[in-house]
């Protein structure tokens, strides 16, 4: 695993000042950290939505270990353990980026509606900060949650 | 005593008090339930004695406002009139007298009227019965016992604790109490009126005598003047003194709910103290939060992270990963056709199959390294997941505790704000600025005070030396003539009833201090008596206790000892009420022993029949039960027990009880409990 720090990892541009903000809430530490989640989400309902205007969102070397073995255990479960398609971790990014960015819709439609400024919800998706006080518990409580089966399992 | 249709006594009925000179004891009981009418017997008596219906426990309640006839009796007559009577029979002096004094009382429309009837007075002496002139009925009781001094025969608890408390109430109550006990009324306005004849005689002398005598009289009616004022303004002075202390009295009751409330302010401050350091706690729960979104998120994908581990870690078992055999070295065998053995390798044969089956199964190195390196961090978020869960949980749950105890906190400080109430500082603040103004006016006005009791007494002083001046100058002149001898002896009189006057207040000043120590000291438990030694009546009428360093000490007393106080301060007016002799008439008590210990309770009961030739004491359930009167009947004073029954309506009955059923009537405390 070479765990290439030098990937530009881009995000759909709509959802440019969705990161901010949750970056801003203090709901995740960093960018990398909400697109880890998304990208489990969109993986977890096997949903991969490509990203209509890319935007750089963050360096490849802000990925921890973890997230990167995660991300290189998906694409090996998905193509049915050929090694081949994790030779290039650029190409491995390409498929999380569309995994995360339906993950970002499922994410919006499931939990986060209610806490966006009602102005953006059909257009760019924006907190709404008043309403955020206790976001990151809620945050953490609803992923959480979705893994629950599995941990019961 | 028979009273009839007298308050909530329906009907003709008897009571009889003990007989002092008999051996049988000295202690009545009247036991009944507040409401049955226990005082009502003190009052029947004050009523016959003294036509008197109120007692200075009725406070403000005035004199018509107290209706006498039974109501019950009232309203069976359907508009006659009914009888009210109280008779009593009693001894002084050797001589029996029977005394009756009745009303009657109507209604008329809906209003209760009452009349007086009948007021008559026999004396019998050596058996000869002799009926009193209407006339003379009211001077013969009142030389029996001055009406101004009834009120200290019946103690009531209310009474008892508003004695001891400084105040202006209290020290008018006291100083009441000694002006009746010395009856000096007549002194007094003897002292007044020869004040107003001197003056008069100095007038006249002034008009006819020289210069020097006449120059000596006008400074001394100037003094006297001047002392008049000052007298006015030191009594004003004092006055203002007094309502100045009211207030302050006034306002610490006004603080006092804010003591009141002072726990739930507290209460308050805890609580906000508790939800500040709960929310601080919410928010580092919140701030760590962030650090559990890729754990939680991981444990999303966790069945592929197993799934991908576990085939891995089969591949390694079946030696796949690592190949036994390197995957470059089986692709140069079979590129070159030739074994490492040096034998050719022929495409087809069963050597160049088994090769090939070998390079299916063996992985490139740079795929190997990769499944490794996968398998190790695969390995190291596997082996998390399980801590991982369980942090998220309790992080979760311990956010939900606290969340959930802030909504608790919240909900009580809601509730001890609305208890407080929003305005309690400000007003707190303004009371006690209120209270320090008071303050500094009244030493202001102490100040006042003390420099104008300093030139009173300076004018005193040369009043005296004037007086001697005129007394020598009127001899030198030889105007002995018969004014001027008069002018002396008025002088002289008015000095000497004034020093009487004096001496006897401050006398008997000392005489109530010293009976009430005596009492107080043999009343009070041991502890109490070891540390409280002096009663003191005060110049102002004010009192104090003083401890053994004879330090005042009143205002530490526990309510207990200031009760026994008041019994003795109120026994001590009523001893020196009898001229110092054993108390004559029925010393009335009415539920004593609320706030006193079994000690002080003990000592009560023993000492009161040994200072007082009857002991009638009023007592409720609720302070008077077998222990109380277990106690009572092993000093042997207790003659008789009365119970005031209710008959419904309103209505008493008096019925007697043997003294032994007590302890079948009455209960236990841990009954009452």
């Amino acid at each position: 695993m070479k765990m290439d720090g030098k990937i530009r990892v881009a995000t759909d541009a709509k959802y440019k000042e969705l990161y901010n903000n949750m970056k801003g809430n203090g709901v995740v530490e960093d960018f990398h950290a909400l697109f880890f989640v998304c990208a489990c989400l969109g993986f977890k309902n096997k949903k991969m939505t490509p990203i209509k205007k890319r935007d750089d969102r963050f360096w490849s070397g802000t990925i921890t270990p973890s997230e990167w073995s995660c991300y290189y255990a998906i694409i090996l479960e998905q193509n049915g353990f050929d090694f081949t398609k994790v030779s290039d971790e650029k190409e491995i990014m390409e498929v999380i980026e569309r995994y995360a960015n339906s993950g970002m819709e499922i994410l919006i439609d499931e939990f986060l509606e209610d806490f966006l400024l009602p102005s953006s919800k059909k257009t760019i998706p924006q907190l709404d900060n008043a309403v955020c006080k206790t976001l990151p518990k809620q945050f953490v409580h609803f992923i959480f949650e979705l893994s629950e089966p599995d941990r019961l399992e | 005593m028979k009273i009839e249709n007298f308050r909530q006594f329906r009907g003709i009925q008897e009571i009889e008090f003990i007989n002092p000179s008999l051996p049988e004891g000295n202690v009545t009981v009247i036991f009944g339930e507040n409401g049955r009418g226990k005082t009502g017997l003190f009052r029947a008596i004050m009523f016959c004695l003294f036509g008197e219906r109120r007692l200075s426990q009725d406070g403000g309640v005035s004199h018509k406002e107290i209706q006498l006839v039974n109501t019950s009796a009232l309203e069976a007559t359907e508009g006659a009139p009914v009888r009210t009577s109280v008779d009593l029979e009693f001894m002084h002096d050797k001589k029996i007298y029977n005394l009756r004094r009745a009303i009657r009382g109507m209604i008329d429309a809906g209003q209760i009227i009452e009349e007086e009837d009948e007021k008559k007075l026999i004396v019998t002496i050596d058996g000869n019965s002799k009926t009193l002139a209407t006339s003379e009925i009211d001077p013969t009781i009142n030389n029996i016992l001055d009406r101004r001094v009834k009120d200290y025969f019946l103690f009531d608890g209310e009474k008892i604790e508003r004695l001891t408390r400084a105040n202006i109430e209290q020290q008018k109550e006291i100083s009441a109490g000694i002006r009746n006990l010395l009856n000096v009324d007549a002194l007094e306005t003897s002292i007044r009126i020869i004040g107003r004849v001197a003056k008069t005689i100095d007038r006249e002398l002034s008009d006819s005598s020289n210069e020097e005598l006449s120059r000596i009289m006008n400074r001394l009616s100037d003094n006297e003047e001047e002392q008049n004022r000052l007298q006015q303004q030191i009594e004003g002075l004092a006055n203002e003194i007094r309502l100045a202390r009211h207030e302050i009295e006034k306002t610490d009751n006004e603080l006092e709910k804010f003591n009141e409330i002072r726990h739930l302010l507290e209460r308050r401050k805890s609580l906000e103290r508790e939800l500040n350091t709960l929310e601080q706690q919410a928010k580092d729960f919140l701030a760590e939060m962030r650090n559990q979104v890729c754990k939680a998120a991981s444990l999303i994908v966790a069945p592929t992270v197993i799934n991908v581990f576990e085939h891995i870690e089969h591949q390694k078992q079946k030696g796949e990963i690592p190949s036994e055999i390197r995957h470059d070295l089986i692709e140069r065998i079979i590129n070159e056709k030739r074994c490492i053995c040096g034998n050719d390798i022929c495409e087809g044969s069963e050597s160049y199959n088994h090769i090939m089956d070998w390079l299916k199964r063996t992985k490139d190195i740079k795929t190997q390294d990769v499944a490794l390196s996968l398998w190790r961090h695969l390995g190291d978020v596997r082996n998390h997941f399980g801590d991982d869960a369980s942090i998220v949980e309790r992080n979760l749950q311990q956010y939900g505790n606290i969340t959930s105890d802030i909504a608790n906190i919240n909900r009580n400080l809601e509730n001890v704000r609305n208890q407080i109430g929003t305005s309690e500082r400000q007003d707190a603040t303004k009371l006690e600025g209120h209270r320090k103004s008071l303050q500094d006016n009244i030493i202001s006005l102490i100040a006042n005070d003390r420099r104008a009791q300093e030139q009173f007494e300076q004018l005193k002083q040369e009043n005296d030396r004037l007086r001697a001046l005129l007394k020598e100058e009127k001899l030198k002149v030889g105007l002995n003539d018969e004014m001027s001898r008069r002018s002396i002896l008025v002088r002289d009189t008015q000095d000497a009833l004034t020093e009487v006057y004096n001496q006897f207040t401050c006398e008997i000043k000392k005489l109530i201090g010293d009976s009430a120590t005596q009492i107080f000291r043999e009343l009070l438990d041991k502890e109490g008596r070891d540390n409280l030694r002096t009663i003191v009546v005060n110049d102002d009428y004010s009192l104090q206790v003083l401890d053994r360093y004879k330090k005042p000490f009143l205002a530490n007393i526990s309510a207990g000892q200031r009760q026994i106080m008041s019994i003795s301060i109120i026994a001590a007016l009523a001893i020196t009420a009898s001229q110092g002799k054993k108390i004559e008439i029925p010393l009335f008590m009415d539920t004593p022993f609320g706030r006193l210990s079994y000690e002080h309770r003990q000592h009560l009961i023993n000492i009161v029949p040994t200072f007082a030739s009857q002991w009638v004491l009023l007592a409720t359930d609720t302070e008077f039960r077998r222990q109380e009167a277990q106690l009572l009947k092993n000093g042997g004073k207790w003659a008789k027990f009365y119970l005031l029954h209710s008959t419904g309506e309103g209505n008493t009955e008096i019925r007697q009880q043997d003294i032994d059923s007590a302890q079948v009537i009455l209960r236990d405390e841990e009954e009452y409990q």
